[in-house]
Parts: structure tokens; C-alpha cells; sequence
């Protein structure tokens, strides 16, 4: 048994076996952008929407058989980047002594195992979902990507939702406009937080701009285009952001050292 | 808008690369000299156009095909130049000044009327990833253009080649950081305007599989030794890969970013 542990580790600390990994995750990630994903079955047959590629229905069984139409999330897709990662794990440990030298490439590597951990943790941990609030109303319940309906301990009030248009007059949306041009600058909801009827926060929120609020985050998305009596927040809880901020940092950090930094010596890859 | 820095540019770019062009036919090297004065002039009427653009509209010139190219070629003149001025853009001065020239005259075939700012993209993170991407790209591009130029050559262990060889790692190894900041702060703007830090759009994952390409070349070269023709093909696959990330995304299929 430990001689097949052993024939396991060892392979997984070649960068051959590294590289092959990453040309599958490349091969696969790049057929997903082809085929359409994660859209209900009949969207994928001749009589489907306009301009998405089509398959009769033995193709799309076949298809759906092996994952390729929900790529991204088949169970050899997250084997692979599992396997990614303890490639990477295993490489860096044992190959990667904690010196100045080799500090960069260890800080890089360190910043992938973080990112791909934190990804890992809003597949398991992560919620998301979608809030519909009706102006000078409450609202505690959003729907899942499940279609359930969760419950949140506090309500949001929506105090007013607004569409800011580009004012031609003052602020053309395009340089030269006279009439209206109705190009939306940005719309906004003005919400507030209530525990218990009591007021606990009252903020704006706009896209680039979420309410973040005890571990939920909530993203101006969509509103009532006809009666603009309604505002559509999406909801999201990601326990994995932090791990993924923080490989971020220490990826960046990396590969700036390494390529910015480290004596000219290290610079190989010049023919001899 | 008044285009006429951009026709400026774009004339002086193409005399430059003229200029180039007499140099190597007529072996007058002293020539050289004048011909990427040309060239700085030029880029200099090509970075007034781009801020002209900037004022005009009131917001970065980073939105719609148009404003993209012309930054790109711009980012590319500008990577040229900071070469130059260490020497060693020698042999891609040609084969760049002719790309600057077709990148820009792509870019007077399109759509300039300037488009407002979609309330996604009003941030602060636009210009940090913008910027970063398209000065990576164009790294990248003549990283490409060193590496087509080594395959072209006779002799694998000629000067010129070895210069080639030299200079297109360098180049993988001085825009990688870029892209790798330019990945990373996408997908924190992502998360900020959607929700989401990944989605698996085609253009985010078009723009991994590049960065992933790179990353194994850059393997490659510094742990397996790979050099000359291997090297040179993975190079032009990355910039093939970063070339659909760019335009084919755009033109070819549907997501996100389909503003762009």
C-alpha cells in the first residue's frame, strides 16, 4: 500500500505530470466556451433560441452523458483541478526550499494552492441567489439556484429605487447628443436594514457598489423595466473570497519578485 | 472628434517602418536613427489621441473595439520604445512598425463614435485592468513577432537568432506579470460588479487558458531547458490564444463581455 502511495506522490511531483494536467483543464475549458452550458435540455435542439449552436437528441445525450454540457462543474473536471492541486502542493513542498532564491516561485505557488482552495470553498460553502423588492416594502427571503426559498434573520426595506439616465443637456452620454438619448447612466437602490423593526444600517446600493452585511453581499442587478416599482439584488455568501484575495496577493507578489526582481542569473531560458 | 493626431500617427508609423525598411535593404545603419525618431514622433501624436479621446468623452478610452485597438497598438509602441532605448528592438523594428500601422488601420474601419459608460463599468478597477492587460498584450505581441522571426531563420545558433530566441523569452517573462495582474483584479471587479470572482464566461476563460499557456512555457524554458523552434511554436500558440481572448470572444461567441 505504501509502495502505491508512494508511485502516486512521486508521479504527481513531476511537472510532466503538472503540464498534462493543465492541457486537459486548457482542452476542457475551452470546449466549454463552445458549447453552450448549463442550459435547460431544449435550448440545445434545432427548435431553441436563435444563435446558440444546436445538436440533434442523440448528440446532446451523448453530450450530457460525458458532462460537456455542464463542463465546468462535471465531477472530471473538479478531479482534475483537485488533482492541480496537490500537483502543485506536492512540487512545491518538495521542491521549492524556503531560501531567498527560491522565495518568489514559493509565494506564486502558494498563491495558486490558495486561490484553487478558496474556490473549493464556495463550491461546497458558497450561496447564491436572487432578492426581488418591491418599493416601500421589506423583504427577508431570496431565492436560490436551487429554486428554494431561504430566509434570511434580518428584512431589507427599499426606500426608493432610482435610473439615472445620461442628461444630454448637462452630461451627453455621447459627445455632441441634442435629443435624449436614454443611455442609462447608472440605477441605484436607497435600502435599509431592519433587525427586529429596528434600523441597523440604511446604505445605497448600485452596481460596482454592494451592501455587505453580515457575510452576505447584495449586488444591484436587474429592476422593473415596465413600472420601476421593483429593484433585483443579487444575493451572495462566499466564505472562499478571503482565501482567493489572499492568493491573489501573494500570486501577484510572486511573479513581480521573480520577473521583476531576482538577479539577472536566474533569467535562464538564453541559449548557451 | 478630431482624428488628427490618429492620422498623424498613423502616417508616421508608416514611415518609420519605410525607414526600417531602407535601413535593412540599403545596409545604412546610421539611417536607423532618424527612422525611430520618426517613430517616437509618431507615438507621441498617438498618445495625444488617446487622451484627446479621454477628455472628449469624459472617461477612460478603454470602451467598444475601437477604443481597444487603439490603445493596444498604442501599449505595443510604447514597449517598442522603453526596448529601443535598451537596444535591443533592432531586429522587430519592421515587422512592428508594420503591425502598429495594420492595427491601426483595422482600427479606422471600425466604429469610433464614442459610447457611454455602462453603469458596470464605472469603476476604479477599470483602469487598473485595462491597463495592465493591454500593456501585457503587447509584450506579448512582439514577444509573437520575435518568435515568428526565429522561425524564419536559417541557422538556429546564428547571432540573429540567438538575439531572437533571447529576446522572445525575455518578453513571455516581462508581460507575464501583467497579465497575471490584469487576471487577478478582473476577477475582483467581477466579484464587485456580479457577484462573482469566476463565472467561467468565454472571455474569462479564454484569458486563463493564455495565462495558463504562458505559465507552461515559462516552465518549460526555465526547468526543461526547452529553447529555439519548441519554444518559439508554444510562444505563438499563447499569442494565437491571447488573439481569440481579444477578438475572436468578441466576434465569435457570446458573454459578459460582449460590450467590449
Amino acid at each position: 500500500m505504501n509502495k502505491f502511495i508512494d508511485k502516486i506522490v512521486n508521479t504527481l511531483s513531476s511537472i510532466k505530470t503538472a503540464i498534462l494536467l493543465l492541457i486537459l483543464i486548457i482542452l476542457a475549458s475551452g470546449i466549454g466556451t463552445f458549447i453552450p452550458q448549463g442550459l435547460p435540455h431544449y435550448e440545445y435542439l434545432p427548435v431553441g433560441q436563435a444563435g446558440i449552436r444546436r445538436f440533434n437528441e442523440p448528440a446532446y445525450r451523448l453530450l450530457r452523458l460525458f458532462g460537456f454540457t455542464d463542463i465546468y462543474h462535471s465531477w472530471w473536471f473538479i478531479v482534475l483541478l483537485i488533482l492541480l492541486w496537490c500537483s502543485i502542493f506536492i512540487c512545491t513542498f518538495r521542491r521549492l526550499p524556503l531560501q531567498r532564491k527560491t522565495f518568489p516561485t514559493f509565494i506564486t505557488h502558494l498563491g495558486l494552492l490558495l486561490i484553487l482552495l478558496g474556490a473549493l470553498i464556495t463550491g461546497i460553502f458558497g450561496e447564491k441567489g436572487f432578492m426581488l423588492i418591491y418599493e416601500k416594502h421589506n423583504q427577508d427571503t431570496y431565492i436560490d439556484a436551487d429554486n428554494k426559498f431561504k430566509t434570511l434573520d434580518f428584512k431589507i426595506y427599499l426606500d426608493d429605487f432610482s435610473i439615472d439616465y445620461y442628461d444630454d443637456a448637462k452630461e451627453p452620454a455621447r459627445p455632441g447628443a441634442s435629443a435624449g438619448t436614454g443611455f442609462i447612466k447608472d440605477f441605484s437602490s436607497k435600502v435599509v436594514i431592519l433587525k427586529q423593526d429596528k434600523e441597523i444600517l440604511k446604505e445605497t446600493i448600485e452596481v460596482n457598489r454592494p451592501l455587505k452585511y453580515k457575510g452576505y453581499s447584495f449586488y444591484q442587478a436587474s429592476y422593473d423595466q415596465d413600472n420601476f416599482k421593483w429593484t433585483g439584488l443579487d444575493v451572495v455568501r462566499d466564505p472562499g473570497v478571503p482565501f482567493v484575495w489572499s492568493g491573489f496577493i501573494l500570486l501577484n507578489l510572486g511573479v513581480i519578485l521573480r520577473f521583476y526582481f531576482l538577479p539577472a542569473g536566474r533569467q535562464a531560458g538564453r541559449q548557451a | 472628434m478630431n482624428i488628427t493626431y490618429f492620422n498623424l500617427a498613423l502616417c508616421g508609423y508608416f514611415l518609420a517602418g519605410c525607414g526600417y525598411l531602407i535601413v535593412t535593404i540599403f545596409k545604412t545603419q546610421n539611417f536607423f536613427r532618424s527612422a525611430t525618431i520618426i517613430f517616437t514622433m509618431s507615438f507621441v501624436s498617438h498618445t495625444a489621441y488617446v487622451f484627446e479621446r479621454w477628455l472628449v468623452a469624459k472617461r477612460p478610452p478603454f470602451v467598444g473595439m475601437y477604443e481597444s485597438v487603439i490603445f493596444f497598438s498604442w501599449a505595443i509602441a510604447l514597449v517598442y520604445l522603453l526596448m529601443q532605448r535598451l537596444n535591443k528592438a533592432r531586429p522587430l523594428a519592421i515587422p512592428l512598425s508594420l503591425s502598429v500601422v495594420l492595427l491601426l488601420g483595422f482600427a479606422s474601419l471600425l466604429d469610433s463614435s464614442i459610447k457611454p459608460l455602462m453603469p458596470a463599468l464605472k469603476s476604479n478597477w477599470l483602469i487598473i485592468h485595462v491597463t495592465s492587460y493591454f500593456i501585457g498584450y503587447a509584450g506579448m505581441a512582439i514577444s509573437f513577432l520575435a518568435s515568428i522571426r526565429y522561425l524564419f531563420q536559417r541557422a538556429s545558433n546564428s547571432p540573429l537568432a540567438l538575439d531572437l530566441d533571447s529576446l522572445s523569452f525575455r518578453l513571455v517573462a516581462f508581460s507575464f506579470p501583467f497579465l497575471t495582474i490584469g487576471l487577478t483584479t478582473g476577477s475582483v471587479w467581477a466579484k464587485v460588479a456580479w457577484g462573482a470572482y469566476w463565472s467561467w464566461d468565454p472571455k474569462e476563460t479564454w484569458a486563463l487558458i493564455s495565462w495558463f499557456i504562458y505559465a507552461v512555457y515559462l516552465h518549460q524554458r526555465l526547468l526543461k531547458n526547452w529553447q529555439g523552434k519548441k519554444a518559439a511554436c508554444l510562444n505563438i500558440i499563447g499569442f494565437l490564444c491571447v488573439l481569440f481572448t481579444f477578438f475572436g470572444v468578441n466576434y465569435l461567441l457570446k458573454g459578459l463581455h460582449s460590450y467590449l
